[in-house]
């Protein structure tokens, strides 16, 4: 007897094989034994009762919310004087706004969280029904066919046994097929539940920020604050992971620290700047250096601040599916891409480096002190692509070095960097993005559609809360030689990934082209199949 | 930077290929992205063997109408090689083969579209006058037949 599967996953992989077995069974003891062993996997767990008794909890929570929100933007539609302020400087119209966003936003994530209840609890329900007549098929065969053979009796079998055996197999494999496409269904549908209710807890943003320090008025305008690149619910300052961390970060701070902090946050002269300070804290620096890094951007606008502090921004119609390259240099790319860059110069690799230039881009998305070094200089103040160009490289080399890269040599002018495995991968990231983020990276080999679609949930969990997740892709030419090629998935909405490519572009893949070999989507044809990634611990 | 790599140097280096030129006693004779000019006999077969690792999206092309043919024809097409990365991400000397016959005494031009990074050079890009490295760029080869 096998082992019964753990995850919904294993028991989709079981049952696969199991379904195999059975069709292919030259004798009766095979039969006997594949169909033995697909009834030892479990059948689909979970109760689609007490799912749906979560999801109507959930529902009868939208109508009040909503009339939460009805009351609050009838005061933001009113307006309050400016004279009220919050311990920070979140000037009154700032925080009724901001609650008003999230009243509306608590609005979605019931109605989200309900939805995905009931649809969890439909699919199991006809998963299990679906196990079951599976199972009863399974049975039945095994009735028609009696007890495994001994070994004399294996060695003949007559015309008659043989039809019944060839029966019998085919009713086992319409059973163990009805049970793998319950268990595939399960599976998808489990999956899907998992990334839709970890993305709507970690968009419970200003909750994350525990601290005392703070008061609630500011922690949820902090949580609001969007940068100017797009629109604001998908270029929010504070990942979810950040107000965590600078909300302990905060609960550290002695009374003079807690003090000056607190007057950077007052004398901010956008939300912003006031954001910025809050992601510098959240990424571990203490509040001298917050100081040093305020100094520099204090007063700056918010496009400024944009530009030279967060290297990635999601654009409105980024998500818009306008089809993929059908030819051309860039054939299987998506059209719909967007370049990212500072002035002009794009957040790109230079040379064979697209695995530090992926890790260098990570860390200035959750570092802006970093960030600032790099677009800004030692002054923070330069807005010179080209000085940002020359930085960028620097910054690609020393990591290539720190990861102990390969390197191609051309004699008598030194050597150029000639990628990296993934061992310097994994040290790289840990080293420049963990200290910032918190939680160490590690490295899992996903060449089966199984295991990529296995690693799903811990990705799309590790991005909703703004850890970014390096990922490696490859492919082959017509000889078998192979390619490989770095990036890193950045964000998430529904079933789709943003995917960020050292190419120094962004765009986005759907959860079944990263399982299925369509990661040429974002890059082209030649590295279609994502093949490792890189996750944060938790 | 660390003084033993020259990244920006080595960009306006051969980088990955190394080109034979004039190896023509053993096949056809082989050119580089740096051998601009190009001189064959007549009926010679001759090889334009260009850098491009997938990796960095490098990808090349000939802009039509391409070269006179009364002078210079295309034999076949491109032929893609990887070049194999040995397991290093972003490594590899993968490279672009264009085959070409010399065909009748005459002077010709091949113009190459070199995209990287997912951006192709458009029709008022500069022609390139070093070797291909980060930016988009047209590369004018031209060919004299002997």
């Amino acid at each position: 007897m096998p082992d019964a599967g753990e995850s919904t996953t294993d028991r989709r992989q079981k049952l696969a094989e199991y379904h195999g077995s059975i069709s292919s069974a030259g004798s009766k003891n095979d039969l006997v034994g594949a169909i033995n062993n697909a009834l030892g996997v479990l059948a689909p767990v979970g109760e689609p009762g007490v799912l749906e008794g979560l999801a109507k909890t959930y529902r009868k929570q939208i109508d009040d919310v909503a009339d939460v929100h009805r009351r609050v933007l009838k005061v933001a539609g009113e307006g309050l004087p400016d004279a009220w302020v919050g311990s920070t400087g979140a000037r009154a119209s700032e925080v009724v706004m901001a609650a008003a966003r999230s009243a509306e936003q608590m609005e979605q994530a019931f109605s989200g969280a309900a939805g995905a209840l009931y649809r969890l609890a439909d699919a199991l329900t006809n998963a299990k029904a679906q196990d079951k007549g599976g199972r009863e098929q399974l049975r039945e065969a095994l009735g028609m066919l009696g007890g495994e053979d001994g070994f004399f009796d294996d060695m003949v079998e007559k015309d008659a046994e043989e039809a019944e055996r060839l029966r019998a197999r085919s009713i086992a494999a319409a059973g163990a097929k009805a049970m793998h496409t319950a268990a595939e269904v399960a599976d998808d549908a489990a999956r899907a539940a998992a990334r839709d209710l970890n993305k709507l807890a970690s968009e419970a943003r200003a909750g994350q920020m525990k601290t005392d320090n703070i008061c609630a008025a500011d922690r949820l305008v902090l949580a609001d604050i969007a940068g100017s690149g797009g629109p604001a619910e998908m270029n929010e300052l504070l990942t979810a992971n950040d107000l965590e961390r600078s909300g302990r970060a905060m609960e550290r701070l002695d009374a003079r620290e807690e003090a000056e902090f607190e007057r950077m946050l007052a004398e901010a002269k956008t939300p912003q700047e006031r954001a910025y300070l809050v992601k510098a804290l959240a990424a571990g620096y203490d509040v001298k250096e917050v100081g040093e890094f305020r100094d520099k951007i204090h007063g700056k606008d918010p496009d400024w601040l944009q530009r030279h502090l967060t290297p990635v921004t999601t654009a409105g119609d980024s998500m818009a599916d306008e089809g993929v390259h059908s030819s051309g240099p860039y054939e299987g790319a998506n059209k719909n891409t967007d370049q990212q860059m500072f002035n002009g110069e794009r957040w790109s690799q230079e040379g064979n480096t697209c695995v530090p230039s992926t890790v260098v881009t990570g860390r200035a998305m959750v570092d802006p002190v970093y960030a600032l070094e790099l677009t800004g200089g030692p002054s923070g103040q330069e807005d010179d692509p080209g000085a940002f160009r020359e930085r960028l490289r620097e910054e690609q080399l020393r990591m290539h070095d720190e990861g102990d890269g390969n390197d191609a040599y051309d004699f008598p002018f030194g050597s150029t960097p000639d990628g990296m495995d993934n061992d310097g991968k994994t040290e790289i990231s840990t080293k420049e993005i963990s200290p910032h983020t918190g939680g160490e990276y590690e490295f899992q080999e996903i060449r089966s559609a199984d295991d990529r679609r296995d690693a799903l949930p811990d990705i799309q969990r590790a991005v909703a809360e703004g850890r970014p997740v390096p990922i490696g892709v490859e492919g082959e030419d017509e000889n078998g030689d192979r390619v490989g090629h770095s990036m890193m998935i950045i964000g998430q909405e529904g079933d789709m990934l943003q995917v960020y490519n050292p190419w120094g572009t962004t765009t986005w893949v759907s959860e079944d082209d990263f399982v299925n070999g369509n990661m040429d989507k974002a890059s082209d044809k030649d590295l279609p199949d994502a093949y490792g990634v890189h996750l944060p611990a938790q | 930077m660390k003084p033993s790599h020259r990244l920006s140097t080595a960009l306006a280096l051969p980088l990955t290929v190394v080109m034979l030129s004039g190896c023509g006693i053993f096949g056809s004779e082989t050119f580089g992205a740096e051998d601009r000019s190009i001189e064959v006999d007549a009926g010679d077969v001759f090889e334009l063997t260009l850098p491009a690792n997938p990796s960095m999206g490098q990808d090349w092309s000939i802009v039509r109408p391409g070269p006179d043919r009364a002078t210079v024809r295309q034999e076949g097409g491109r032929k893609d090689d990887f070049g194999g990365d040995g397991g290093a991400d972003g490594g590899g000397d993968g490279t672009q083969t264009f085959t070409f016959q010399a065909v009748a005494a005459g002077t010709t031009k091949i113009k190459m579209s070199y995209c990287v990074l997912g951006d192709c050079p458009d029709g008022d890009d500069r022609t390139a006058t070093g070797s291909p490295g980060n930016d988009p760029a047209y590369f004018i080869y031209t060919v004299t037949v002997r």
